[in-house]
């Protein structure tokens, strides 16, 4: 027996516009396991963020199914989807997207902040503290998010997608815009926490090297899935 | 909380902003309460120069004969309506003065001058000599005086019957009053009603009731309760509004300018903040669409917006409202009136106008972030990912 799938995507097409149809999904099935540590590749406009918005119900499919953590999310209202994302699913962004009202710190509670209507539980500062170790931001913590470094930026917004210990964190192009060093100190990290915390992780990309170093490569091509190789398992 | 702490930082973080939309909110408050104040303070000050010395209600004989019969009973009725704060008898006729050259027609008025006093406030006006205190003493006015070259202790030869010239009684001055009013200075003899008495002949009778109220505004309903219920026909009954017609027209125009005013400035602020706050989304878009990928809800988005129009309001507000009062203050310390060298209308706070103005701006604040906040609440987190 595998592991259970944490996502699943059953029959997934996604179709924007209603007088003139674009077709940017076309009938994706995938499964990504607990713990597991996949990549997502494809051109540009070859529907890889699409794929990722559905994944994270940013965006709902035209038809079929996303299961996360056994749960329908397709069927949710907006409230309680976003509840359910707070609580289950973490974001990485290409351009980090932290807020530049808030400082390093306030950056990563965020997701508590937002579901415990503004009051901290006991022990998630603490729990910042020691991510904020981990992405090596200890210095910077009380510096404006504006005020630091591009990797540094990205090393909050992981530290961020983490904290509500989410059993998916969602990756797009997570070392876009980062020099070479960086890319492999940010692509360690993510490994390292993958392994620590069993977080399962899926990365857009289009940088091989990246994929290469995942445990499977699901490349996609005109919307749909044309390769899918590593020790997937699919639902 | 969460969204308190979201909107807070969001204007803090760009102060100068919120400074000006703020300011902006306070001057149009202050406009608000300044001419607010202003046209209140202008109507009392006009009300109190017109009608605060004189009957608000007036009873007097319908018919030819001046002299009103049993009069004691009625007049203790009216003292019992609710709102009436003082009545006064009055005993008075004309009078020819003989030792006058000119002008010689007067108006003879014979009070309880204690009790006069309360409507009238003769006795602080008079600024030479006493108040008549027995029969035959009188003071007159200013514009009396002047004209007639007067000088305490000097006598009025009155003639109240035409037919018979040498029918006189004899006056002794014994002060001189200046209520302001120059045709009362130059037209009315006040002495006791025993003076009257004895040179008109009327006996007990009288021949008017006056009648102060509380409220001047409720003078009319008052001598209409008054005119039904406790005078006995053969009277008539006018309260001061019937004489002032154009004095209360002019009063309403005022009010419904001021309103005017009022309304457009409260307007122009709801637009102002409307609009400002239409672009504060545009601006944090990006940050909302980050909050609610993070899963921020709609209520909590739309939340941070009106919670930043409260902010705005209630600051604002707050500030206006001192601001307002300033500008007031200042006006009625500075501003005087030409002719009397005093104050042109008197610092007087309507907080009645100055609450019901904030809470309006307050509630105008919020009112004006709805459609911002709806905005933030249907922004949705695609649209700004796809966007950067």
């Amino acid at each position: 027996m595998g592991r259970q799938n944490v996502l699943e995507l059953r029959g997934v097409s996604k179709v924007y516009g209603t007088v003139i149809k674009t077709q940017a999904l076309t009938d994706v099935n995938l499964g990504f396991e607990e713990g597991s540590f996949s990549a997502i590749i494809g051109q540009s406009g070859s529907g890889k963020s699409t794929l990722l918005n559905i994944l994270g119900t940013l965006d709902k499919p035209t038809t079929g199914e996303v299961l996360i953590a056994g749960r329908r999310t397709t069927e949710m209202k907006s409230n309680e989807l976003a509840k359910f994302r707070n609580v289950n699913l973490g974001f990485i962004f290409q351009f980090h997207y932290l807020l530049p009202e808030f400082t390093v710190f306030e950056n990563v509670i965020m997701p508590y902040l937002i579901k415990d209507k503004g009051i901290l539980p006991f022990g998630v500062k603490e729990q910042a503290e020691k991510l904020l170790a981990l992405v090596g931001l200890t210095q910077v913590k009380d510096k404006n998010s504006q005020q630091i470094s591009g990797g540094q930026q990205q090393r909050t917004a992981i530290a961020r997608a983490l904290l509500n210990n989410p059993k998916v964190v969602l990756a797009d192009e997570p070392t876009g815009n980062l020099d070479s060093d960086t890319t492999e100190t940010v692509y360690q990290l993510l490994r390292q926490i993958n392994k620590d915390f069993g977080t399962a992780f899926i990365i857009v990309t289009h940088d091989r090297r990246i994929a290469e170093k995942t445990d499977r490569i699901i490349e996609i091509r005109d919307g749909r899935v044309v390769m899918d190789v590593g020790i997937a398992s699919t639902a | 909380m969460f969204a308190s702490t979201i909107a807070k930082r969001f204007l803090s973080a760009n102060k100068r902003q919120t400074f000006f939309i703020i300011f902006g909110i306070a001057l149009g408050v202050a406009v608000q309460i300044f001419v607010g104040s202003l046209i209140g303070g202008l109507q009392e000050t006009l009300l109190d120069r017109t009608i605060g010395n004189t009957p608000h209600i007036v009873i007097t004989s319908d018919s030819d004969n001046p002299q009103i019969e049993n009069w004691t009973s009625p007049v203790q009725s009216i003292r019992g309506v609710s709102g009436v704060s003082t009545v006064v008898t009055v005993q008075d006729g004309q009078a020819f003065v003989r030792n006058f050259t000119k002008d010689a027609l007067v108006l003879l008025r014979g009070f309880d001058i204690a009790e006069a006093d309360k409507i009238y406030g003769f006795l602080d006006t008079i600024y030479e000599g006493t108040a008549p205190a027995s029969v035959n003493e009188t003071i007159v006015g200013k514009e009396m005086q002047v004209e007639h070259d007067l000088a305490l202790g000097d006598t009025l030869e009155l003639q109240t019957n035409l037919s018979q010239p040498f029918d006189t009684d004899n006056v002794t001055i014994v002060g001189f009053y200046d209520v302001g009013v120059a045709a009362v200075n130059s037209l009315w003899v006040i002495t006791l009603k025993q003076t009257t008495t004895q040179v008109f002949g009327y006996g007990t009778n009288i021949t008017s009731i006056n009648v102060q109220v509380n409220d001047p505004f409720a003078a009319l309903d008052i001598a209409t309760t008054i005119e039904s219920q406790f005078v006995p026909p053969g009277l008539k009954v006018v309260a001061w509004q019937e004489q002032n017609a154009q004095l209360l027209s002019g009063f309403q125009a005022q009010s419904i300018s001021t309103y005017m005013i009022q309304a457009f400035v409260l307007i122009s602020v709801v637009l102002g903040i409307s609009s400002t706050l239409a672009i504060t989304v545009v601006q944090k878009s990006r940050q909302l669409g980050i909050l609610k990928a993070m899963g921020t809800n709609d209520k909590q988005a739309s939340n941070i917006f009106i919670l930043e129009g409260a902010i705005f309001g209630i600051g604002g507000t707050t500030l206006g409202v001192f601001l307002g009062i300033f500008l007031f203050w200042g006006f009625a310390a500075n501003v005087k009136d030409s002719a009397t060298g005093g104050p042109l209308i008197y610092f007087v706070l309507d907080w009645n106008l100055i609450l019901i103005s904030a809470a309006i701006a307050i509630v105008a604040c919020i009112i004006a972030a709805a459609s911002p906040a709806l905005r933030a609440s249907r922004l949705s987190v695609i649209e700004v990912i796809r966007n950067g």
